[in-house]
């Protein structure tokens, strides 16, 4: 298994969705301790992994991948054994009815989201929002309200899998995928900046709180955000979708910073390595949003993984281009920019 | 309940309708110890005949071994494939599922436009069929067709476990847990060495999520006197759901049919049946809201008209891939059919 497949599987068995921080962070920290000496978890819980440059004085390079993932809180036990919920971050209600969860309680148990089969439903009704929807747990009410605490977190459940020709599914893919390649390419990588991955926290819950903390407190002269985009699929058009298979995309923005971004274009044509383009004018969708406006200001770029069904139960992504953005990553770390 | 191993199998195996061979096999082999005969139909069927005391008079039970699931309708250039559904499935409940295609059992996710890609107001409607494919990683036709071919079979890939203290969750027990009921049934006459006052023929039927079902072949073949289908019923009993709009409760033993969508059931067998359960002591439920159908539909108006009832399991979210059942009505069900099987008065009043 290869560095980054195997970091990925690490992180994904650690739910993280906002508010749990103190819990999933020091979890983070000890699952990426076989790799890193050193690694630091900050006020916000934001997980930074340092390797020093080979140089002194070296400047500093910030690559951002947040590690939070979209999910629930529980916030009410109902009767007869089901739960009410709070969405955390963008949830598709498309994906719910019918789906494993995973209820994180101090023992924590599977559980189901509610649907309606046929022989019951009115063909043309509106899917339920995740505040309206119903987990059930088959317990009774009574041992529900001793298992569960309101503000439990709750995550879909389901291991990663293979799919064919080198492709694999996995909830939470957004945004391990990013954070596997940029800890892999810290791991295997020669660094002439004194290079940090920032594991940052609460991307999905809005306000790209984590990365503003953790980019401040880092003050880096170049930031890199990773993230997933979308992978070309039924009704994405190509001009706001990338090709899985194809390697990792850089954005083309108002947002980051042009040279920087051609410099990593130029550096891919020269060692051979795949990537696409796509235009993202002036919204990101990600922590790119804002890194070049934190603290006095910084350099950045955006290098995003396709992946198709964001935000589902089996979000799908490419090894292959999980691979190359480990080895985008990793020359560019080696001062090839 | 004892077996848990034994339903989770049947759960997890490959068998949407029309495809429901590793189902059967999986049934034979468990059955094949206890029966007198086993066959095989032309339409796929596979028969059980446990000889009675006397052979004057026959009961069939029957359970279908199907499933709802999907068809590869079309191989795109990017490597998608297009679907047809097997059977009444909401579209709800697909996206972001996992899927088993063809006889390769190829893994494949079923995808759609991502939502943040869709107008607001568009967010909360379920993906309309033409929306909907297969994602399996292949990134071209050509590496699609080396994996999969056009009509190949589908289902879905679900985690079979267990839900809360009593109940169980996975894909497929409509009607893998009637099925499994069958094969305990035949098992325990078997075990105690109880033979009842008449021929009982178990049939796991085939196709009947399609309509065109299976069980009628092998009631028009067999002739029984009278027929008992083992189902699972759709219960609408979600915390909220006003009282008249409950079909059954999950916990208070299998349900009778009076009535639903597709047949109306003999008076006197519904209330013998009701009248055993109460007899020996055995949780029983009569359906209370009017929905669904299955193959008593089939069964009751085969040859000259056959006298049949339907016992069903309350079961949440049929026709998804996390249907959910209460072990203690499985038991409930099994003791029920056994009761009925075995009580003097059976042969008298209801065959």
């Amino acid at each position: 298994m290869t560095v980054e497949r195997e970091i990925l599987e690490k992180l994904l068995k650690i739910p993280t969705v906002s508010g749990h921080e103190s819990e999933y962070a020091p979890k983070i920290k000890d699952a990426l301790s076989v790799y890193f000496d050193e690694i630091s978890i900050d006020g916000v819980g934001n997980v930074a992994v340092f390797k020093k440059s080979k140089n002194t004085n070296a400047k500093k390079l910030l690559i951002d991948a947040h590690i939070d993932q979209i999910g629930f809180l529980v916030s009410k036990t109902e009767e007869d054994g089901f739960l009410r919920v709070a969405s955390i971050g963008g949830i598709d209600a498309r994906t719910l009815p019918s789906s494993d969860v995973l209820v994180c309680s101090d023992a924590p148990f599977f559980a189901v989201v509610s649907s309606t089969p046929p022989h019951l439903s009115d063909s043309d009704s509106k899917l339920a929002i995740a505040s309206e929807i119903l987990i059930d747990t088959g317990f009774s009410s009574d041992e529900l309200k001793s298992r569960v605490r309101i503000g439990d977190a709750v995550v879909f459940a389901g291991l990663p899998a293979d799919l064919a020709c080198g492709a694999i599914c996995s909830p939470a893919l957004d945004n391990k995928l990013c954070a596997a390649a940029a800890l892999a390419a810290l791991y295997e990588a020669e660094c002439e900046y004194d290079t940090y991955v920032l594991l940052s926290v609460r991307e999905e819950s809005g306000g790209f709180v984590g990365a503003r903390v953790g980019i401040a407190e880092i003050k880096p002269d170049m930031a890199i955000v990773c993230d997933v985009n979308f992978a070309r699929a039924y009704g994405a058009q190509n001009r706001e979708s990338i090709e899985r298979g194809k390697g990792p995309s850089v954005s083309i923005s108002a947002l980051t910073d042009r040279v920087l971004t051609n410099d990593i274009i130029s550096l891919a044509k020269q060692k051979e390595i795949l990537l696409q383009t796509v235009v993202e004018a002036s919204d990101l969708g990600s922590n790119a949003n804002i890194a070049a406006i934190t603290a006095e200001g910084v350099r950045t770029a955006a290098i995003s993984l396709p992946i198709t069904n964001m935000h589902s139960t089996s979000e799908c992504a490419s090894l292959s281009d999980l691979c190359d953005m480990k080895r985008l990553l990793a020359e560019i770390m080696g001062g090839k920019i | 309940m004892n077996n848990l191993e034994l339903l989770s199998r049947l759960s997890c195996a490959f068998g949407p309708s029309g495809c429901e061979s590793e189902v059967t096999k999986t049934i034979e082999k468990e059955i094949t110890p206890y029966a007198d005969s086993v066959y095989t139909d032309t339409l796929g069927n596979l028969v059980a005949v446990y000889k009675g005391k006397s052979s004057d008079k026959k009961l069939l039970l029957a359970a279908h071994t199907d499933e709802v699931g999907f068809m590869v309708s079309e191989i795109e250039d990017t490597g998608m494939l297009c679907f047809s559904k097997l059977g009444g499935i909401d579209n709800s409940v697909l996206l972001g599922k996992r899927v088993t295609v063809g006889d390769g059992r190829v893994r494949g996710v079923i995808s759609s436009t991502p939502f943040h890609l869709i107008e607001k107001d568009k967010r909360c409607d379920a993906p309309s069929d033409g929306a909907l494919y297969i994602d399996i990683g292949a990134n071209s036709r050509e590496e699609a067709e080396k994996l999969v071919s056009l009509g190949d079979f589908a289902t879905f890939e679900s985690e079979f476990f267990e839900l809360g203290a009593h109940k169980i969750k996975g894909k497929a027990l409509d009607d893998r847990a009637g099925a499994f009921v069958m094969i305990e049934l035949l098992c325990r006459l078997y075990t105690e060495g109880v033979r009842p006052d008449f021929d009982l023929v178990l049939a796991f039927t085939v196709r009947e999520e399609l309509g065109y079902s299976g069980a009628g072949v092998v009631a028009a073949r067999e002739n029984p006197n009278a027929a008992i289908v083992l189902e699972t019923t759709a219960i609408a009993d979600l915390c909220g759901t006003p009282e008249h709009k409950r079909v059954a409760e999950q916990g208070g033993g299998a349900v009778i049919s009076a009535l639903d969508r597709s047949s109306i059931y003999p008076r006197d067998a519904v209330e013998y049946a009701l009248d055993c359960a109460k007899r020996h002591g055995i949780p029983t439920q009569i359906k209370k809201f009017i929905s669904g159908g299955n193959d008593a539909a089939h069964i009751g108006k085969t040859l000259d008209g056959i006298k049949v009832l339907a016992m069903s399991l309350p079961t949440r979210y049929l026709h998804s891939p996390a249907c959910v059942v209460d072990k203690r009505d499985i038991s409930s069900m099994l003791d029920h059919v056994y009761c009925i099987i075995t009580d003097p008065k059976t042969k008298e009043v209801l065959l």
